[in-house]
């Protein structure tokens, strides 16, 4: 049967078994008909099969029917019924499980007979009122069945229409991949032989991973400990991948971080959620495709370890230069394009490795000087000239902490040019203004720096700074490189 | 050989002329240097650009920044990968066009694990790292690292041991190309040329190589469309061409500057 149909279920009766196969999508008449050769073909004489699109339809069909075949089309489900007796819906299972006590077949096949019991006593009155087939209590109104007798009439008029809402051949959901080992004779707290078993944990898991073609995006490591606690820990990885060696490292940093009451007697590794293993479409003479799953694994790996993540710069339009510029965390799945798009396919361009051409001036020109800015505006002390009624900078020292040298021994640095300043004020709506004056300079060194004076009113700056002169509050902001 | 593969490698070429088997390509690709895009640098530099599978240091500052940049971005045009591991946290204009893969570390630690993380992929054919110096051993690890990935690895550090090459770069005061205000006041520097020293074994070149300097991103208002308060581009607000402006201008007298100056005019006017 199961060569026939994908689902078959066989259901045990008092008067038979009823054998329910799954013919959707499938030529329902040709497969009757094999199904009726093979229960032949071992010796079952009275065989009989009834093809339907509802199930209570089929299942009478199948019991009634002149020939040991009987097919309803869609449609004449209602018609098929019409003539047929009430009490043949009573010994479907259907009435049970349309009827609205039906959660309560659980508890037994006590219950299940007694609300065969309230239905067959229902036929009873309904055939006192008149309603013997089928066809007379199908054109009664549902309301007026649910007005004169109760819910399980309502379960039963519904069956006579021909309408059978039970979902026979349920989807299951397929277990996901897990392994285990207990052990009883010793109990294990080096964490390197925790490590080693739940390597072939980890293999036996990503194997199946594999075989079903997906990637476990989650897993979980229980431990089971000699006094029979369970504890249990999430495993989750960057990016969703089948790949044991990344899933034993992950399990390794969980080694290192958990910290158990008592010694272990058993481990589990169960994958929690899985995707698709959807591989890249590329170009094979696209160089970068060919290291791009490797590229992808190191920058999930530098996610995985907390050492490092990409980043996007994000801009905006502030007026403090160090808001205007916000790197972003890039997920997964940025990441992955970001490196797709890095490698992008140039077959037909040369390569920037092979011999240099001639020389030309538009060659000389490189990339343009970008500016640097310090996370925090760095502390100098600045000597400065009046000049047009600006306090100039001429040369400037870092201020350094009590016995730290300055770099290369250059306590001072001469501003050979000065360029501002560029006035910069922001917050005053909000009462916490930022006035600075900026001053783009070239120093003693060649290097062109961002220097700024807090020009903040008094009443703002800190208590910490407030017993300075407001003229010495100089930072260095930046560098062009 | 098999015959099946010949065939099929026939096949290939006949199908795709312009493209070669990719043993055969790689081979080619790795044993070319990856060069920087910039032609005077790359005829300095032995193999024409960075050696791949060794180390080179480069000593901050001095235009360091843009020529690894620009050679970022020579690579990705060559349908290869860059990173740039970032442990200063000072990048911040100028990286909108996502060549290279920016990596921030939070610590200088964590920025040398991501280095070798990234080098031993061998998906990346050159890695930088910016604001964190790798001292003995880590030196060692590194090397090793990038040997087996086979990419090109650029450290920013003045510390050279380990390295098969080393660069130093540094600008030219007098080299600073100014572009100058209504006042004649320089107003914001337009290039700026930087002399680059290559030291490898038994290789000693220099090269000069001239950089332009990004457009203060404060000095574009917030308003779109307002000019420049010291002057707008050349030959458009000022009608004043670029010039250099020599060592120790800021500290001449204002009136001497003064005297190829425009006339004050309202518009110019500076901010008080």
């Amino acid at each position: 049967m199961l060569v026939l149909s994908p689902h078959v279920i066989a259901d045990q009766r008092d008067d038979g078994v009823l054998l329910w196969a799954d013919a959707r999508g499938l030529p329902a008449a040709r497969m009757a008909r094999t199904v009726l050769r093979a229960a032949r073909r071992v010796g079952i004489r009275t065989a009989a099969v009834g093809v339907s699109r509802a199930a209570i339809v089929a299942e009478i069909a199948a019991r009634t029917g002149e020939t040991p075949l009987t097919t309803i089309r869609s449609g004449d489900e209602r018609e098929f019924l019409a003539s047929r007796s009430l009490a043949l819906l009573a010994v479907a299972d259907a009435v049970t499980q349309a009827s609205p006590n039906a959660s309560v077949r659980a508890g037994g096949s006590s219950t299940v007979s007694a609300i065969l019991r309230r239905i067959r006593s229902l036929i009873a009155a309904f055939d006192d009122v008149g309603i013997e087939t089928c066809d007379d209590l199908a054109r009664l109104t549902r309301e007026a069945v649910e007005v004169r007798f109760d819910a399980e009439a309502v379960a039963l008029w519904r069956l006579a229409r021909g309408d059978d809402t039970r979902r026979l051949f349920r989807n299951r959901t397929r277990t996901l991949p897990s392994a285990s080992l207990e052990w009883f004779e010793f109990e294990l707290r080096d964490p390197e032989r925790l490590v080693f078993i739940a390597n072939r944990l980890a293999e036996s898991v990503c194997t199946e991973l594999l075989a079903r073609g997906e990637t476990a995006r989650a897993m979980t490591l229980t431990f089971t400990l000699v006094g029979g606690d369970i504890v249990s820990s999430p495993v989750r990885g960057a990016r969703p991948t089948a790949d044991r060696a990344t899933w034993l490292r992950l399990v390794r940093a969980v080694f290192e971080r958990i910290t158990l009451p008592d010694a272990v007697s058993g481990l589990t590794l169960s994958v929690e959620a899985t995707q698709s293993n959807d591989a890249p479409q590329g170009d094979l003479f696209d160089q970068g495709f060919q290291t791009g799953a490797a590229g992808e694994a190191a920058v999930a790996r530098l996610v995985d370890d907390e050492t490092g993540v990409a980043v996007q710069l994000v801009t905006s339009a502030h007026a403090l230069p160090e808001r205007r510029a916000q790197w972003r965390s890039l997920e997964t799945g940025e990441v992955t394009r970001a490196l797709r798009d890095l490698a992008v396919a140039t077959t037909s361009a040369p390569s920037t490795a092979s011999a240099p051409s001639p020389q030309t001036e538009q060659d000389a020109i490189g990339e343009p000087l970008a500016l640097r800015l310090l996370a925090a505006p760095r502390r100098v002390i600045v000597t400065t000239r009046r000049r047009r009624g600006f306090a100039v900078p001429v040369r400037y020292r870092e201020r350094l902490a009590d016995g730290v040298r300055a770099r290369n021994g250059m306590p001072l640095m001469d501003v050979l040019t000065a360029a501002g300043p560029d006035n910069m004020s922001v917050g005053q709506e909000s009462g916490a203004a930022v006035v600075r004056e900026y001053w783009q300079c070239l120093n003693g060194d060649g290097q062109l720096v961002l220097l700024f004076r807090d020009a903040t009113p008094v009443a703002a700056i800190t208590a910490d700074n407030a017993t300075e002169p407001k003229e010495s509050l100089w930072y260095l902001h930046g560098w062009w490189d | 050989m098999s015959a099946q593969v010949l065939a099929l490698r026939q096949l290939i070429a006949d199908r795709f002329p312009n493209a070669k088997p990719m043993a055969e390509r790689d081979a080619n690709r790795l044993a070319h240097a990856v060069a920087t895009g910039l032609t005077s640098l790359d005829r300095a530099l032995p193999h024409g650009g960075f050696p791949r599978g060794k180390l080179t240091v480069w000593a901050p500052a001095g235009g360091a920044a843009a020529v690894l940049r620009s050679a970022c971005r020579g690579v990705t045009t060559a349908g290869e990968r860059a990173a740039w591991v970032d442990a200063s946290g000072t990048l911040t204009f100028g990286w909108t066009d996502g060549a290279p893969l920016v990596v921030h570390a939070t610590d200088r630690t964590n920025a040398l694990r991501c280095a070798e993380v990234l080098l031993k992929s061998g998906a990346f054919a050159l890695v930088v790292l910016d604001g964190a110096e790798p001292a003995g051993t880590e030196t060692v690890r590194l090397v090793g690292a990038v040997r087996d990935g086979g990419g090109a690895f650029v450290v920013l550090t003045e510390r050279g041991s380990m390295a098969a090459l080393r660069i130093a770069s540094n600008f030219k005061p007098d080299s600073v190309r100014w572009r100058h205000g209504p006042f004649g006041d320089p107003a914001a520097p337009v290039d700026v040329q930087a002399e680059v020293r290559v030291r490898a074994l038994g290789w000693n070149s220099r090269a000069k190589v001239l950089f332009r300097v990004m457009r203060y991103d404060l000095r574009d208002a917030l308003v779109p469309g307002a000019a420049d308060r010291r002057g707008g581009e050349p030959g458009r607000e000022t009608g004043r061409e670029p010039s250099r402006e020599p060592a120790g201008a800021a500290d001449r007298p204002a009136d001497a500057r003064r005297t190829d100056a425009r006339p004050l005019t309202t518009r110019h006017r500076r901010p008080a």
